[in-house]
């Protein structure tokens, strides 16, 4: 119950870490099986949401440890500085399985083509190159577009949530 | 670079950036760029979320379930490298997370965790295990040369029946009730050795061809009910009251096969025949007998016990789980002067208990619980229940629990992963004491009655577990502090994490009695809870 709750902020938060996205589950599979390791010192006070994600940021630090032999963050400066930024912005609301819901509101207001761009990344998993000979645009400009929409669709999520919320 | 110039380079490395197609120059362009400016900072962040929750998205249906999946299989079978990763997390991190002296502490547990996780399960996930009985010892009302309890399975080997009776279902279908003094080699599932005593054996249909051997004879059962004598000089005696048995003399002189029907008795060392003679066997009970009688004495004894608990003034808690008829959510404080502390009854059936007219309470469901509250603070304590654990279904089942992980907090349980009984106190400076008895629970112990225990007795810094009426270990305390259950639940564990979310750890079985002491009982007390005494020697 606890995975299901918590995986898909887990997951989105590591992501945030410029952890590569291929080594996103693996570490945040490592952070559940921690957490379930160290449960027993887990705080029923503590909210279990932030004490998983100090358990991802410690996991993520250790990866800075070992980037010779095994590279799953980006760039080492890059996440030293998301690191930071993640600790200075701990009290955040993480992602549940229930702004799903909100997502997918969000992802059916987006104009036709914008949502088949985005049906055709995720979804299909087409890279740019092929999207751009598929939509008839350049790669860069396939590129882009998926960061405006996905920017629009963070609005519209923020704007849904607010709209809920109150 | 303008800032207008800066955005454009931005947004055009960070798309690059998410698809990871930045080169090495490009990328460390793009990492001082982001340092830079927190806008660009927020906005990478907000596209890797953005980017990572939209793959989500589009697996969600599958993703979550197949996540989750691969969690609980992971944490089933924790693989090396795992344990590589929370050492080197332990050994990295020890002040971050934990106390100076918790971090090898916590290394140690995670290290030995993993590793007897890894032996059980890499031994049990490539070999199907290996069952190694020929019979059951399917009732027992007295004293055996050997640690068997009734209901366990026997292997083949030796068995010496010293006082009492017992009886013994073989595989095969064949039940023996023996009388001691008694000794016999079960050999496999349908032949044993019988030295010496008096057994009387019961064969169906299906187990025809059973056989026991004697020093002087071998009989062959045809689908019957026979009586066997075996002397001290090991001359054997055969009646047969129903059906019909072969028997061969072992001495050379005379190893025909004689036939002997109902009715009829033969001393086969020499082959004389005579009339079977019921009146020798008379006080052999049969499976059923020995059941009935073995249930109403444990009843007795139980209820004897039920008197003295009475005027004890050290229990506190009494929860003697007999269903009364008037009130079906209430379970009783029965302890001197303790009704006040009666606990709720939540989602349990009541059921059979481990003998007759004795209740119990069955828990099945995540939900199912009962809640009391106990507010005091102990530095002594025992806590003993009669509990039938039927499957280890969570990682951790409940025997009880306090409420959440509070300073004081008592959390008494079975872990699944290393058959571990342990009791769990947070003591003061969240150090958290771990009196666990590993391996004390086995696969053997899964839907039988047992008596489990524990003393705290933190003057003297001594905790013990009991299985049974027996310690099973004896740990030292970490700290002097005392402890409390305030509010808790018996067979599961009420820890809210978020919400109504909180942890599975229901018991999957049926608990017949809880005892709560104020006072550390000795080990001869322990005995009379389990029923092995008759009745506290110092009451």
């Amino acid at each position: 119950m606890l995975v299901k709750e918590h995986q898909a902020g887990l997951r989105a938060f590591i992501r945030r870490l410029g952890v590569r996205k291929d080594a996103v589950d693996d570490l945040a599979q490592e952070a559940f099986l921690l957490a379930h390791l160290e449960m027993e010192n887990f705080r029923a006070s503590e909210d279990f949401g932030k004490w998983l994600r100090g358990l991802a940021r410690n996991l993520v630090r250790n990866e800075l440890r070992k980037l010779a032999r095994r590279c799953r963050i980006v760039d080492e400066g890059l996440t030293q500085h998301l690191l930071i930024q993640a600790e200075l912005n701990d009290d955040e609301k993480p992602y549940t399985q229930e702004d799903f819901e909100v997502l997918q509101s969000c992802l059916s207001k987006l104009p036709e083509r914008s949502k088949h761009l985005i049906m055709n990344r995720y979804e299909d998993n087409l890279n740019a190159t092929t999207l751009a000979e598929k939509f008839k645009m350049t790669a860069t400009a396939v590129r882009l577009a998926l960061m405006r929409i996905r920017k629009q669709l963070k609005v519209c999520f923020e704007k849904q949530a607010i709209d809920v919320g109150s | 670079m303008s800032d207008h110039k800066s955005q454009l380079r931005f947004e055009e490395l960070l798309v690059l950036f998410i698809e990871e197609q930045l080169q090495a120059q490009e990328l460390a362009e793009f990492v001082e760029l982001v340092k830079a400016n927190p806008d660009f900072s927020k906005e990478l962040q907000l596209q890797l979320e953005q980017d990572q929750l939209l793959t989500l998205f589009q697996e969600v249906r599958k993703s979550d379930h197949h996540f989750s999946n691969k969690v609980a299989s992971a944490i089933e079978f924790q693989d090396e490298d795992f344990t590589e990763k929370v050492i080197d997390y332990a050994l990295s991190y020890p002040k971050k997370r934990v106390s100076s002296s918790w971090g090898w502490k916590f290394l140690a547990i995670a290290a030995s965790l993993c590793l007897s996780i890894l032996v059980i399960y890499k031994w049990s996930d490539t070999e199907e295990s290996l069952h190694f009985g020929v019979a059951i010892l399917s009732q027992i009302d007295g004293e055996l040369d050997s640690t068997y309890q009734q209901g366990d399975s026997l292997p083949a080997g030796r068995l010496e029946l010293k006082t009492g009776q017992m009886v013994l279902t073989f595989y095969k279908g064949a039940s023996l009730s023996v009388v001691a003094p008694a000794k016999l080699e079960l050999l496999d599932q349908r032949q044993v050795l019988c030295l010496s005593g008096k057994i009387r054996a019961h064969v169906p249909e299906v187990a025809k061809g059973f056989t026991v051997l004697t020093p002087d004879a071998k009989v062959v059962d045809l689908g019957t009910d026979f009586g066997l004598e075996v002397g001290h000089e090991g001359q054997s005696k055969v009646h047969v009251f129903e059906g019909r048995v072969e028997t061969y003399s072992l001495e050379k002189s005379n190893s025909d096969k004689k036939l002997i029907l109902a009715g009829q008795a033969i001393l086969p060392a020499n082959g004389a025949m005579f009339e079977a003679d019921q009146t020798i066997f008379k006080g052999i009970l049969s499976l059923s007998e020995m059941q009935h009688k073995f249930s109403f004495e444990r009843f007795e004894k139980w209820d004897a016990l039920q008197n003295q608990h009475l005027n004890d003034s050290r229990l506190l808690l009494n929860y003697n789980f007999q269903k009364k008829s008037e009130d079906v959510q209430i379970l009783y404080n029965l302890a001197l002067g303790g009704h006040k502390y009666d606990a709720a009854i939540i989602g349990t059936a009541w059921a059979r208990g481990p003998w007759a007219y004795k209740d119990g309470l069955s828990f099945r469901q995540a939900s199912d619980r009962i809640r009391f509250y106990s507010p005091d603070k102990y530095r002594e304590l025992t806590l003993a229940c009669w509990v039938r654990v039927d499957v280890l279904e969570n990682p951790l089942s409940s025997l009880v629990m306090s409420d959440g992980y509070a300073t004081g907090a008592l959390h008494w349980q079975i872990n699944r992963n290393d058959r571990s009984i342990q009791l769990g106190i947070k003591h003061e400076n969240n150090l958290i004491g771990k009196y666990h008895a590993l391996g004390v629970f086995k696969d053997a112990d899964l839907g039988k009655w047992m008596h489990l225990a524990v003393t705290i007795d933190l003057e003297s810094m001594k905790v013990r577990h009991y299985k049974n009426g027996l310690m099973i270990l004896e740990r030292t305390a970490v700290s002097k502090e005392p402890v409390q259950f305030n509010y808790a639940s018996l067979g599961n564990w009420d820890n809210p994490i978020k919400g109504n979310t909180s942890y599975v750890r229901n018991l999957n079985g049926v608990m017949a009695e809880f005892l709560f002491y104020s006072v550390a009982l000795e080990p001869h007390e322990i005995e009379v809870l389990a029923l092995r005494k008759n009745t506290f020697k110092q009451l």
